[in-house]
């Protein structure tokens, strides 16, 4: 009877023990880092894109609807916003992505320098994420 | 003493999963290290994408580039003389190593100084050389380009004296179509040239104004293509067939021009083109 209280008690710890690595090991680690990649990197995608189309162009002569466009196209949660700086720093345009909030946890930054007739312009970006409503 | 032993082995126990989650933990904090590290590598590899788009946007040419199965497209339209485009140029460069630089809290040192307009060079694949040395725009590659046609679209603000077109042989190895227009009209013409010839067309003005174009044999390389012009406004753009590009060659195009950018550890030094 001892011996068989001594198994059960055991059994019931080396139980504990695993349980607890299963739950170490499940635990899912969820860094920062690569949701702060994704937005920065969509950020950069994003000037890239409208640097190549020539959108910046277009806003700068009055016609942002292109640009407001790919804005839209961006993942739901991502939220953006672009200003357009003439060289001597003066804003000239701000173009936002529609239905985002004030920034959330995570915000990145970026810049492109541009050539548009001539001038020279710097595009500064601001992503964010969309703060979840509860 | 038996208490005591059950107390070691508890704490045994305990030690081994706290160690346990702890490894776990660094694991994944060295993976986010591994994708943070580069990042500001990406970001200086895209600043001086940005500015190699833009460089291009001021000096020119406009260039298409396009590899097929059996062929190599290479497409460049030009001005001659070409445009003078120092002053924008000098201000770029200005422009990086000062308020970019500030921006983005790097260090930019841009040497645009081989950029001029009257000796732009554009090194494409590693292998072809296009120039524009003020008054000529040549097209070439050390070896000869192999190239088995071209197609060129030419046209001049002059007022035409004579035309002596290209002479054409159907046993030669090259197709060249060339549309040529100056104040007169057009004329258009193709047919098949000798890759080692330096075959001409040479329309002369009132006033001593010339244009020739040379293709085939140019400056020792054959299958190249030479477009001087003497006081006549002209603009081309041509279109060359070419063998498949080396595979090991790099695909694109260069200038002769670098920007050097530091971003705290990141130093990122590059010849600027796509």
């Amino acid at each position: 009877m001892r011996a068989f209280v001594i198994t059960v008690d055991a059994l019931v710890a080396l139980s504990f023990i695993i349980i607890a690595i299963v739950l170490i090991s499940t635990q899912t680690f969820q860094p920062n880092a690569p949701r702060g990649i994704y937005l920065k990197q969509l950020t950069l995608d994003v000037l890239t894109v409208l640097e190549e189309n020539m959108l910046f162009s277009q806003a700068l002569e009055g016609n942002s609807s292109a640009m407001h466009n790919i804005l839209q196209h961006t993942p739901d949660l991502a939220c953006m916003q672009i200003e357009i700086y003439d060289s001597s720093g003066d804003s000239i345009a701000t173009i936002s992505k529609a239905g985002c909030g004030e920034y959330g946890r995570e915000l990145q930054t970026a810049v492109k320098p541009f050539i548009h007739d001539g001038g020279r312009f710097t595009a500064r970006a601001k992503a964010w994420y969309k703060k979840e409503t509860p | 003493m038996r208490g005591f032993i059950v107390t070691l082995i508890s704490i045994s126990l305990i030690a081994l999963l706290v160690i346990y989650a702890s490894v776990l933990h660094n694991h994944y904090l060295s993976l986010e290290r591994v994708l943070t590290v580069p990042q500001p590598l990406t970001y200086a590899a895209y600043m001086v994408d940005g500015a190699s788009g833009d460089v291009h946007a001021i000096v020119g040419p406009e260039m298409a580039l396009q590899q097929r199965n059996d062929s190599y497209w290479v497409s460049i339209s030009d001005t001659l003389p070409n445009s003078n485009f120092s002053s924008k140029l000098s201000a770029y460069e200005s422009f990086l190593e000062g308020d970019i630089a500030d921006e983005t809290n790097s260090q930019i040192d841009a040497n645009f100084s081989l950029l001029r307009p009257e000796n732009l060079t554009v090194f494409i694949n590693e292998d072809y050389v296009y120039s524009s040395q003020g008054d000529t725009a040549v097209f070439g590659k050390a070896g000869g380009t192999g190239a088995s046609s071209y197609d060129i679209t030419i046209s001049t603000d002059g007022v035409r004296q004579n035309l002596s077109g290209l002479v054409f042989n159907s046993s030669g190895d090259m197709n060249v179509s060339i549309t040529y227009t100056d104040r007169n009209g057009s004329v258009a013409m193709s047919g098949a040239v000798f890759s080692d010839d330096p075959n001409k067309l040479v329309a002369d003005y009132f006033a001593g104004k010339r244009l020739e174009v040379t293709i085939g044999q140019v400056l020792g390389q054959s299958g190249s293509l030479r477009i001087e012009e003497t006081n006549v406004s002209t603009s081309f753009r041509f279109f060359a067939t070419l063998p498949p590009i080396d595979e090991t060659k790099r695909m694109g195009y260069r200038y002769d021009a670098t920007m050097d950018y530091v971003q705290g550890d990141v130093r990122i030094t590059r010849d600027l083109g796509k």
